[in-house]
């Protein structure tokens, strides 16, 4: 039977970006300290929770990360509707959504988000 | 034919009970419960008693002009009041010891050698081996990129301690890794140019080295006498995952016991003196000895003293008394610990400090009670009787329970006292005792260092569970509840109290600790508790000779206190269960029943 099945897909969190380089690299590092495993999608357009919403619908793990031309990050969780995302922040808040969409996967309670969110 | 309305005025309920008594017996009606206006067995109970009095009424379908008589308990204000003594503290002197653990420290391994500030790395000679301190403003690339070219130097950088969440980031960036403790909140007074360790363990282990006093020993090259005193910093990291500690000249970390001032236990023949830090089984030791009691005293000026003093000082208020001649009845002493912020430490470190808490209570002979049936009176325009002790009526209430007989024993356990009474023949032994639901409320919430008394009170009355995903959480007896409406991200992997909503508990305790801490406050508290009621009233105090014990009150409606007191009765042999008062009101509304049966057996 395995024979017609093909390979598994990689487990990762995957990440829509729209621009904002910077706060790509602090999601990235939030994911990376963890230890869970990231990759982008070329997604393009709309806002943060779209973005997030439709990469973790890409997703083996079911989370996805959306980062919006303005800075707005979203994480994502494709068990969520598409309208209420798990988390919600700006730019500096990058950092912390990397960390807790990682702890999503894994299981553990997340870090809170900076306070002027 | 006749209504009556029995009410009872407890510490923390007041209840009724609506009844009609015919030639026939008793036909009970309905009832009502309210909380308790005021204290106990005072004026100010008035406005609940009106209350329950009227919802009765109304659940009955009566009105309130068809009452014959308000029948109220003889309530006596029992005032009880809770103090902790910590009796342990943990300091750390100059900063030597770093025992957190952050959720990702960096790489893995024991590394050793002198305290260098990251922008100073590149002055330091090649050959020396250091340990990298990292402070708040440096990205991890750059953190790691310094590193790395200290290292192509010749310097051996053999591990490194960072004040932000990145030791995995800046591990993973190293040409040599060697291991990062990070979430250092005060890395800035990290001593510099010190000898030093630093130690992380492969996931799922604990550090090996820094834990054990002889790997301090190797580490810093010690001598008998200088390992003697670095012992408590090993004992002090056992359990982490990862550890830093600083070798200064005078550095230490040490346990000392706090003078806990002193208890006088005043019995009939003779006064007995005990330090609060002897701990519980000391002091609960010596009441035995003690007893029976006179009265309690308390060193001025520590915190057990100054509550047995606010506790005398309420009731004599409250009875117009002078104040030296109210008298401590009860104390019951528990042995609990709390987690202490340790005194020095760099990154917000823990301890868990031992503590003794106490419970005291005072009862008076009578209080003002015809000033209380004036007041219920005046409100209602009802006749009001004051009749009957409460322990007497309590048992009668009891006996209502199906398969109940004389001679029957009751346990009352409230939320400031748990009471105990035995009748034998038509005499009624009872007793009072300190210790009952708002101590265990009290362990409960400071053995998890909670600041919120509410959430502590929820843990005490609700199963826990631990959310696993958006959608389910898992109970602790494993079973699983699902959820239509996704959880708040606040709640995500935590563990949850089920009260009416989803409570999450904002700690990193483990559920099992969580409930291992509940339950053992509770047997600490009320299956000590009950036994040492029951040995008071039971005859010739041989628990053994009772036959039924019947547990009332608003703890026993808890879902594990009954069976836990019920297995510690179950070994002298007595048949031991929760009350349904009427077979059908469970453990409450005892003491009013009692008193409409009283007044129909007076009646009839």
């Amino acid at each position: 039977m395995s024979a017609v099945r093909s390979r598994p897909e990689r487990p990762v969190v995957v990440i829509a970006s729209c621009g904002d380089p910077a706060a790509l690299r602090e999601v990235r590092a939030g994911l990376e300290e963890e230890g869970v495993p990231a990759r982008e999608e070329p997604l393009r357009g709309g806002e943060a929770v779209a973005l997030a919403h439709e990469a973790a619908c890409r997703s083996p793990l079911d989370v996805g990360i959306g980062i919006a031309a303005d800075g707005a990050v979203c994480v994502h969780h494709a068990k969520l509707s598409a309208t209420t995302p798990a988390l919600l922040g700006n730019r500096a808040a990058a950092r912390v959504c990397g960390h807790n969409a990682a702890r999503i996967v894994v299981g553990i309670p997340l870090k809170e988000l900076p306070a002027d969110q | 034919m006749t209504l009556v309305v029995g009410v009872d005025i407890g510490n923390s309920t007041t209840e009724a009970c609506a009844a009609e008594i015919t030639a026939d017996g008793v036909r009970h009606l309905g009832g009502a419960l309210e909380p308790t206006s005021g204290v106990k067995g005072t004026a100010d109970n008035a406005k609940a008693v009106a209350t329950v009095v009227s919802r009765a009424l109304q659940e009955a379908g009566r009105a309130a002009g068809d009452v014959a008589a308000v029948l109220v308990n003889e309530a006596t204000p029992v005032i009880s009041g809770l103090a902790m003594e910590t009796i342990t503290e943990t300091i750390i002197t100059e900063s030597t010891m770093i025992g957190h653990n952050p959720a990702t420290p960096g790489g893995a391994g024991l590394g050793v050698g002198r305290t260098v500030a990251l922008d100073e790395l590149g002055a330091v000679p090649a050959g020396d081996q250091v340990i990298c301190v990292v402070g708040g403003a440096v990205d991890f690339e750059d953190a790691a990129e310094l590193v790395n070219a200290a290292t192509r130097r010749g310097v051996e950088v053999t591990g490194a301690v960072v004040r932000a969440d990145d030791a995995t980031l800046i591990a993973n960036r190293l040409d040599r890794p060697v291991p990062v403790v990070d979430e250092v909140a005060l890395v800035e007074r990290v001593p510099l140019g010190m000898d030093a360790a630093v130690e992380v363990a492969e996931p799922g282990r604990t550090i090996r080295t820094l834990s054990n006093s002889y790997g301090l020993a190797t580490v810093f090259d010690l001598d008998a006498e200088q390992t003697r005193l670095v012992a408590p910093v090993a004992r002090a990291l056992v359990g982490n995952r990862s550890a830093v500690v600083v070798r200064t000249p005078s550095g230490d970390i040490t346990d000392r016991t706090i003078p806990a001032g002193t208890l006088t236990l005043v019995g009939q023949r003779q006064r007995h003196e005990i330090g609060v830090d002897a701990g519980a089984d000391a002091v609960m030791d010596l009441l035995r000895r003690a007893r029976p009691l006179v009265d309690v005293d308390g060193e001025p000026g520590t915190n057990v003293g100054g509550m047995l003093a606010r506790v005398r000082d309420t009731m004599s208020d409250l009875t117009e008394t002078p104040r030296d001649e109210v008298r401590i009845r009860d104390v019951l002493a528990v042995d609990t610990c709390q987690p202490q912020r340790v005194t020095g430490g760099l990154a917000g470190e823990f301890a868990l400090e031992n503590a003794v808490a106490l419970a005291a209570m005072v009862r008076t002979g009578g209080g003002p009670m015809q000033l209380l049936a004036e007041a219920v009176r005046d409100v209602l325009d009802l006749e009001v009787v004051v009749g009957g002790v409460e322990a007497d009526m309590a048992v009668l209430g009891a006996l209502t329970t199906p398969g109940t007989a004389r001679p029957v024993a009751v346990l009352d356990l409230g939320g400031g006292s748990t009471d105990a009474a035995v009748a034998d023949g038509g005499e009624v032994r009872s007793v009072h005792l300190a210790g009952a639901g708002d101590l265990v409320t009290r362990l409960i919430g400071s053995e998890l260092g909670l600041e919120d008394r509410e959430l502590a009170e929820q843990i005490k009355k609700h199963p826990l569970g631990r959310t696993e995903s958006f959608f389910h959480v898992r109970m602790e007896d494993g079973t699983v509840r699902f959820f239509d409406e996704p959880l708040p991200a606040s709640a995500f992997a935590r563990v949850v109290v089920q009260a009416e909503e989803l409570e999450p508990v904002p700690t990193g305790h483990a559920l099992e600790r969580v409930r291992a801490v509940r339950r053992e406050a509770k047997r600490r508290v009320f299956v000590v508790n009950a036994l040492r009621a029951l040995e008071e009233v039971a005859p010739g105090g041989n628990i053994g000779q009772l036959d039924f014990v019947v547990v009332l009150g608003g703890s026993a409606l808890d879902f594990e206190i009954p069976e836990m007191i019920a297995e510690a009765a179950a070994r002298y042999g007595v048949v031991c269960g929760t009350g349904n008062v009427r077979g059908c009101q469970g453990p409450r509304n005892a003491v009013a029943t009692g008193l409409v049966a009283a007044r129909a057996a007076s009646a009839g």
